[in-house]
């Protein structure tokens, strides 16, 4: 049968080997490994666009079915982000760590690496950490000591994984221990590896220059994970026998390998889109991280400052009706309900994109307390209206521009995000203004 | 604006294809008659997007007004055709088999050779598909799932297209054959089994698309469920149907490893559906009026192939590249530049004139993006041998911003309060501080001076080097509660990007437990075991009594951390035994310290 060439020609070409798979049982056996970190905080998507990706409960998933009997699955860390935005991030911090780590253990996780991110949370949170993990913790970077709860290194089958972090003076400040240079923890790494004759891996919380700078230095490393932000890359990067591979952040891409008992091979960078379920256990772990958001009160805690006061869209829409209509029919005018559906109706890094003036001391509290402040009304945007509404001609609001829409519409929250797709479905400049419409009957 | 004659043949095809789709889609018993006749003298437009816009609106005024006739009895008599037209181009996002075969009915069509254009239009898809099913190699059981699966997968393309597939189970005469295999082929370098393969044939006495399942996929190998059979059937009626795998994660030409449920075919792809159903119809009625048209191929060449930038880029910084597209084939070719990241903006979708070259801006705002970062972006073309192209973009980041603090990041608060120097240093334009800093967790006041130094940066392993930034001085008053506690430092800048700017610290007075709650997560009913440090740094103290309120199951034993009398090592062994639910306990500590007699640390756990 002629078969057409182009893109499936690859296809094609594998196709020929049905059949064949018998032969691999033949292959001697490999052992898959699945790469993750970079968390940074990001346990799940808020679920407000499509299609965001990533999250814990969708990694839980593909680890389970990428690493099979047997695989190793390995954390870089960076469960926190460096410098979360005020206290109640930084408490909020703390209940994503221990529920970072209580998820790791439901997956399994081999090895987690200890850097900068990981103290965000303070040292007590570290400790939480090391215990919910199974003490899959390590550092290479802090010198063993009697009072070092954290391992220089694991030995899983045939590897010995090593956890290295520029941060190293200030983790060994922070848990009272004394640091390891990079350079110097990296090459202890591979010399131990070779004493005991297994295959070093590193994880490095550092960047890619950094990373191929070992590469070359430690020619013996089969295999460094090092930190990035974005996408995993379509390729690896290969120096000498050394793969060198990054899973982007906030967990939204796993880099999967195969070990043959001599090399890395078959990368593979895979996004976690919706495509893949949730995964019960750690579903519930997230719900339970949910609750424990809510039962802190984290909102009540968020500072709040003075500003004009609100209308509500009822108020706007005694003028401005064919507006009024065009936000109902928007996502905009059920955002809050859209959080409510995910449980993060009370988690206070989400609701300021969902509702109106959370920052306001006389903004939106709770639904009960100040319904027409739910979810993104006209105010959202134009600001604060009662002195709009009792006043048209005196007082005017301010004309919105794109960067209105992009305090909420962030890459992370809306990654289709385009103006000049998204405006279209809201604009409504052609409502007749006050001018138009005031005195009539 | 230069004018010029150009010749019908030159004319860029989306010209009258937009039209053209356009009117069809919005009036389904409108069909094209004329729509490849037109004026010969046109303008060339440079650049200008906009003008290029607005000459593609007027001709397509002028074709919709003269090349779309009703169909049926009350249809007026369609105007004479021309020799020589130029044919449509395709829609972007189709695969290289469906352009191809589009090319190979158009060169039978430049030739005026019909009987072989009608043999060739059976290489493009078919409203009313004959399918020939092959489910014997399924486990019997397993058939009637299967064939449900297929019939919604069926049903979900067909709806409002007009794709009513026929399945049939002879093999003469079909369009499409769908059988399984127990395993199928593993790609170079991998030990994982493609879980479908796809082969379109141009042999007319061949089904046009044979497409086989695999029955088994992954790694580890695992059997295929209903839903993967579901989705692998939906992709292969949009391969038929002429559509690519999308790079994005949406709708039924995505493909996933490990699909979450039953996917289907997106509003984006029905529509792209729709246009190829178009396309092959206005091919259809050509060879019917034996209508020649001007076939040619357009060829991408894409430069660069990787985008990255010379040298860090400091966050925050708008980080602009032009992406070269040429066009070295002869007909005129559809682009658009797709990111998958709202992090990028860049043009509307460009034509590139055969022959010629357009340059697509491509802007990305690093804000969100302190580290090294990798993206994709997706160059669509109608080079019907490279439909999508992926041009990785690598960009190495210097965070706009550094919080430095040289003393670690624990304020210790003594019976006069505390006082802690931070360093913000900068990268970049100098970032000015406005207003008053505000300390938030501690009370206390910040002060600010300009300042440059020499400093590490241990987080990001840089060594010492010369910074410029600010010296903010903390004066932390001493009434703050015994314990750890989170600290914030609030700064506004002047730039806009990063307005608001936060340190974040400990403050630490008295004697604390590290940490301070017992949080053993969800687990199994078995022995879990957690250390709690309880210290005063530098001060040493004595643990007078330990009491559990739940002693049945919670034990606690004690002891002090060798060389270092301030610092006492608590294990608490929770046995797991109890109740599946949330678990609650609490334990006591009476100390030696008449400001802290009594410190209580809770215990927590979910028994499943």
């Amino acid at each position: 049968m002629p078969v057409a060439r182009g893109a499936w020609s690859g296809w094609c070409a594998a196709f020929a080997l049905v059949g064949a798979g018998s032969l691999s049982a033949n292959r001697p056996s490999t052992i898959n490994v699945v790469v993750a970190g970079d968390t940074q905080g990001y346990l799940a998507p808020c679920g407000c666009t499509s299609p965001m990706t990533g999250g814990i409960r969708r990694l839980a998933t593909a680890v389970a079915q990428y690493r099979g009997t047997g695989g190793l699955f390995l954390e870089n860390g960076g469960l926190l982000e460096e410098n979360p935005r005020g206290l109640v991030a930084l408490r909020q911090g703390v209940l994503k760590a221990l529920a970072l780590a209580d998820a790791f253990r439901a997956m399994r996780v081999d090895a987690v690496n200890i850097g900068q991110e990981e103290l965000t949370a303070g040292p007590g949170t570290l400790t939480q950490i090391e215990e919910l993990t199974d003490r899959a913790t390590l550092s290479t970077s802090l010198e063993p000591s009697a009072t070092n709860n954290l391992p220089q290194w694991l030995a899983h089958g045939p590897f010995l994984i090593g956890g290295v972090t520029p941060a190293a003076v200030n983790l060994a400040a922070i848990t009272g221990e004394t640091a390891v240079p990079v350079k110097a923890a990296v090459h202890r790494l591979a010399e131990e590896a070779l004493k005991r004759g297994l295959t070093p891996i590193l994880m490095f919380r550092g960047t890619e220059p950094q990373a191929e700078a070992f590469a070359r230095d430690e020619p013996g490393l089969a295999l460094i994970v090092y930190q990035s932000a974005g996408t995993a890359p379509l390729a690896p990067i290969v120096i000498g026998h050394t793969m060198l591979v990054t899973p982007g952040d906030q967990t939204k891409n796993l880099v999967r390998l195969e070990f043959d008992g001599t090399a890395f091979s078959n990368y593979r960078a895979v996004t976690l889109t919706p495509n893949y379920a949730d995964e019960p256990k750690v579903s519930k772990i997230y719900r339970s991280y949910q609750a424990q958001v809510g039962h802190a009160h984290l909102i009540e805690l968020l500072p709040r400052t003075k500003t004009a006061a609100f209308a509500g869209s009822a108020a706007c829409a005694s003028c401005h009706g064919a507006a009024f209509k065009i936000w109902h029919a928007s996502a905009h005018s059920h955002a809050l309900a859209d959080l409510e559906r995910q449980g993060s109706e009370r988690d206070p890094e989400c609701v300021g994109c969902h509702v109106t003036g959370l920052a306001s001391t006389v903004g939106f509290r709770s639904r009960l307390q100040t319904r027409k402040l739910a979810d993104v009304s006209c105010e959202a945007c134009h600001g604060p209206a009662q002195a709009h509404a009792h006043a048209p001609r005196t007082y005017r609001l301010p004309k919105l521009t794109e960067k209105s829409c992009l305090g909420c519409h962030t890459p992370n929250n809306s990654p289709n995000f385009a103006f000049s797709t998204f405006w279209p479905k809201v604009s409504h400049r052609l409502t007749p203004l006050h001018g138009d419409n005031l005195g009539k009957p | 604006m230069r004018r010029r004659l150009v010749d019908v043949a030159e004319l860029p095809a989306k010209y009258r294809r937009s039209a053209w789709i356009g009117k069809n889609l919005a009036h389904n018993n409108l069909r094209p008659t004329a729509t490849f006749a037109l004026p010969l003298v046109v303008f060339r437009p440079n650049s200008s997007f906009s003008r290029l816009m607005a000459f593609a609106c007027l001709l397509g005024v002028f074709v919709s007004a003269c090349g779309a006739q009703p169909r049926g009895p009350q249809g007026v008599k369609p105007p004479k055709a021309p020799e020589v037209a130029a044919t449509p181009a395709v829609s972007l996002g189709t695969n290289a088999d469906y352009q191809k075969a589009v090319l190979s009915v158009e060169q039978a069509l430049e030739v005026g050779d019909f009987a072989k254009a009608t043999i060739r239009m059976r290489l493009l898809p078919r409203h009313d598909p004959r399918i020939v099913w092959d489910d014997s190699k399924l486990p019997a059981r397993f058939r009637p799932l299967v064939i449900e699966a297929r019939d919604r997968a069926a049903r979900d393309w067909a709806a409002g297209l007009g794709f009513s597939p026929v399945f049939v189970t002879d093999g003469s005469a079909a369009d499409i054959k769908i059988s399984f295999e127990q395993e199928l082929g593993r790609p170079a370098a991998s030990r994982e089994p493609l879980s479908v393969a796809a082969f379109f044939s141009t042999d007319p006495k061949a089904p046009r698309l044979d497409y086989v399942i695999g029955l088994k996929r992954g790694a580890p190998l695992a059997a295929s469920t209903e839903t993967d059979i579901a989705n692998d059937l939906s992709f292969g009626f949009g391969l038929y149907l002429g559509l690519a795998e999308s790079p994005v994660p949406m709708g039924a030409m995505y493909r996933a490893e490990k699909p979450a449920g039953v996917v289907q075919a997106s509003s984006l792809e029905r529509v792209m559906a729709e246009h190829n159903f178009v396309l092959t119809d206005g091919l259809q009625h050509c060879i019917e009026t034996k209508q020649k048209v001007a076939s040619g191929v357009a060829i991408a060449f894409v430069d660069p192939t990787r985008l990255e930038p010379k040298g860090p880029v400091v966050q925050g910084t708008t980080v602009q590249f032009t992406i070269q597209v040429t066009n070295r084939g002869t007909a005129p070719m559809e682009t658009r530049l797709l990111p998958v990241c709202s992090c990028f903006s860049t043009s509307a979708p460009r034509i590139v004139p055969a022959g010629e070259t357009v340059l697509y801006p491509l802007e990305m705002n690093t804000v969100e993006y302190p580290a090294t970062v990798n993206k994709t972006v997706f160059m669509l073309t109608s080079d019907p041998d490279r439909p999508t192209i992926s041009i990785p973009v690598h960009v190495v980041m210097k965070p706009r911003y550094r919080f430095l603090m040289p003393a670690g990041d624990t304020i210790l608060i003594g019976p006069d309060g505390g006082e802690f120097t931070v360093y913000l240093a900068v990268e970049g334009e100098p970032l000015t501080l406005e207003g008053q800093p505000t300390l938030a967790g501690v009370p206390g006041t910040v002060t600010y001076e300009p300042w440059t130094g020499t400093l590490p940066d241990p987080a990001l392993g840089e060594p010492a080097r010369l910074r410029k930034g600010y010296k903010l001085n903390l004066d932390v008053k001493p009434r703050v509660a015994p314990g750890q506690t989170f600290v914030s430092v609030n700064l506004t800048t002047s730039d806009s990007t990063f307005r608001m700017i936060t340190a974040r610290l400990l403050a630490q007075r008295g004697i604390v437990a590290v940490p301070d709650r017992a949080y053993f997560g969800h687990i199994a009913p078995e022995r879990r075991e957690l250390e709690v440090t309880v210290t005063r740094p530098g001060k040493p103290f004595h643990i007078i009594g330990l009491k559990v309120d739940d002693p049945k199951h919670v034990q606690v034993t004690q002891h002090v951390t060798p060389g270092r009398p301030w610092e006492h090592r608590l294990k608490i062994v929770f046995d797991g035994q109890v109740q599946s639910g949330d678990y609650a306990a609490n334990v006591t500590i009476r100390t030696d310290d008449p400001d802290q007699p009594k410190i209580t640390i809770p215990i927590t756990a979910t028994v499943e």
